[in-house]
């Protein structure tokens, strides 16, 4: 009876088992089945929000990818990054180029004002200061380039980079907002600093008198002027124009924005009518260059 | 099945394809606003220093005149000129000159008629020439540019005459034939002027030069100057308009004649700088230049050119 009752009871749990396992198996099956139909269904419907979410690092990446991938045969040299900055080979010959400029330009307000030693070799820091922070700047720009010069896309970037570099450096490192120049202000004494601005004067009338004299020259091309007429405009240009703050590249253009402020009844009696109107049309190319010349920051 | 994402395929058109090395062109600038009538003085330069002339040179850098160029005997070369069969290259050359000596053409035949008041008969006789003296200026502008690409330019050897005196040179036969001797002379006296003129803005801008680049003193400048004005060869400054802003170069001229005003340590640099002869291949006109003066009048009723009101 106990066997019976032992051998009912094993019998019953392995029906129960099979029974579980057989629901257990169903379940599964149908979760799975369920699975199938829901999910897909979800991730179609999350998808517009995960591309949206993703699309932003996806393009970084991308960006990423394209920027540091090399095109076949495509690869500008590193000496080409010395060519288009320092118009040399080599940045030590630039650099170079650049220590010697600062050395004549100290030895220069020496023999106008005088230093004491003490004194140049507070200025010569302060040199050195604008030659590291400029230094400094180009190896930035230098350690992008290295990343892209193997792909035609991203180095046009770069050249756009450059260009504010080798604009600083044609209009000089050593100018207006240096160190070297706030040095020198605080540096010099009175007399000094008379001295020393009566000759920056005659340096840069001197020079910008002949591109006033240039820019007439260039004009001749399309218009050209009697002896006398060259003489009275270029005289009228010096008497109603002004240098600009830093010379650069931006030059002609500069005069020409000018010359077009320049009040008619000074300029229009030197003309006749064939040449005014030409002369208006180069006024007008130095207006439409007004945007140019305040990025490139001739103008303010 | 692979993971269900979707990748947007992004097709990048490829740049034209360049040379290795070659720099990227820049981009153009934006399209500027019309602006508003200003002050007199540029915002921000109320505190610049006047313009005006420096205090007077110590001793005044005298520039003469150039001799009037040689008319005998060019009839012929030029008639030889145009008679050469060319190769390719002058042919292309020719080819991609020749808009830019047109304008030129314009302004100097203007020009002609200013300084000689010439009548309606040599004006018709001058314009009838004009295409042909044209076609010589560009072929010899056109051999000389073909010509300096083969030449060691460190050499120095080959030099560019500037084109408007080519056109002169070309002229210089028919304006003899048609004009009297009082407007020959007149003729003469201010293309002389003229040429003093260009010399004289050439040495200037390139002592401009040397001085931002060696900081010279009022005296050195002057100096320099007088050494240039004494010794000036064309072919030191071949192209003008290349003086405008390519002054990170010192110009290539023989050291006797620039390191006697230099004291030292200029000496130094000047001996060791990169130097260049400020001249270009392809085009001569700076950016793009407003039409000519164009008032050279062919029609029977004359038309007076309007005097200056006062000189």
């Amino acid at each position: 009876m106990r066997r019976k009752l032992e051998n009912y009871r094993a019998m019953s749990a392995g029906r129960i088992k099979q029974r579980d396992d057989e629901r257990l198996d169903n379940s599964t099956t149908a979760t799975r089945r369920l699975h199938w139909v829901w999910l897909p269904g979800v991730l179609f419907g999350l998808m517009p929000l995960a591309m949206t979410s993703l699309a932003p690092a996806q393009d970084k990446a991308q960006a990423e990818e394209e920027e540091l991938a090399i095109d076949e045969g495509f690869n500008v040299a590193e000496s080409h990054f010395d060519q288009w900055l320092f118009g040399s080979q080599s940045s030590d010959h630039g650099l170079k180029r650049i220590e010697s400029l600062l050395s004549l330009k100290v030895a220069a307000i020496n023999r106008v004002c005088d230093l004491t030693e003490d004194q140049v070799a507070k200025l010569e820091l302060a040199g050195q200061g604008d030659i590291k922070r400029f230094s400094d700047d180009v190896a930035v720009v230098r350690a992008k380039f290295m990343k892209v010069r193997r792909n035609r896309n991203a180095i046009n970037n770069i050249f756009q980079e450059i260009q504010p570099l080798q604009a600083r450096l044609h209009a000089g490192l050593f100018e207006q907002t240096s160190f070297f120049q706030k040095v020198l202000k605080r540096l010099l004494t009175d007399e000094q600093s008379s001295r020393y601005e009566q000759a920056d004067w005659e340096r840069t009338q001197y020079r910008y008198n002949a591109k006033l004299s240039l820019v007439v020259t260039m004009m001749e091309r399309t218009m050209p002027l009697r002896a006398e007429q060259r003489e009275q405009f270029i005289q009228v240009l010096k008497e109603e124009t002004k240098p600009p703050k830093a010379f650069g590249q931006y030059d002609y253009y500069f005069v020409l924005y000018q010359l077009a402020e320049i009040p008619d009844q000074k300029l229009k009696p030197i003309f006749d009518e064939a040449q005014w109107k030409v002369l208006k049309q180069f006024a007008a190319q130095g207006q439409a260059m007004e945007a140019s010349l305040k990025q490139h920051k001739v103008l303010p | 099945m692979s993971v269900l994402l979707l990748m947007c395929v992004f097709v990048i058109a490829d740049d034209p394809p360049r040379k290795q090395g070659d720099a990227p062109p820049a981009k153009k600038s934006d399209e500027p606003k019309k602006k508003a009538k200003k002050a007199k003085a540029p915002a921000g330069y109320e505190d610049a220093p006047e313009a005006g002339d420096p205090p007077a040179p110590r001793n005044a850098v005298v520039v003469e005149a150039l001799e009037a160029p040689v008319v005998e005997g060019m009839a012929a070369e030029f008639e030889q000129l145009l008679a050469l069969k060319v190769d390719a290259n002058v042919a292309n050359l020719e080819q991609q000159f020749l808009p830019q000596f047109i304008p030129l053409k314009t302004a100097e035949l203007s020009f002609i008629n200013r300084v000689c008041n010439l009548n309606l008969e040599q004006r018709k006789k001058l314009h009838a020439a004009s295409d042909r003296c044209v076609k010589v200026a560009v072929r010899k502008w056109a051999m000389t540019q073909n010509g300096m690409r083969r030449v060691n330019l460190a050499r120095g050897q080959q030099t560019l005459s500037d084109p408007t005196d080519l056109l002169h040179l070309a002229f210089a036969n028919v304006l003899q034939e048609t004009l009297q001797p009082e407007q020959q002379a007149a003729y003469d006296a201010e293309m002389k002027k003229r040429e003093a003129h260009r010399k004289r803005v050439a040495i200037e801008n390139v002592v401009a030069i040397i001085d931002e680049r060696l900081a010279l003193e009022f005296d050195q400048r002057q100096k320099l100057a007088e050494s240039l004005d004494k010794h000036w060869q064309p072919n030191w400054v071949q192209s003008i308009e290349m003086l405008i802003n390519n002054n990170h170069h010192l110009p290539s001229i023989p050291d006797q004649f620039v390191t006697p005003a230099l004291n030292e340590t200029q000496r130094q640099v000047w001996r060791t700088a990169q130097k260049q002869n400020y001249m270009v291949f392809g085009g001569f006109a700076w950016g793009q230049q407003p039409g000519p003066v164009d008032d050279f009048p062919l029609v029977e009723n004359e038309v007076d050119l309007e005097k200056p009101s006062a000189n």
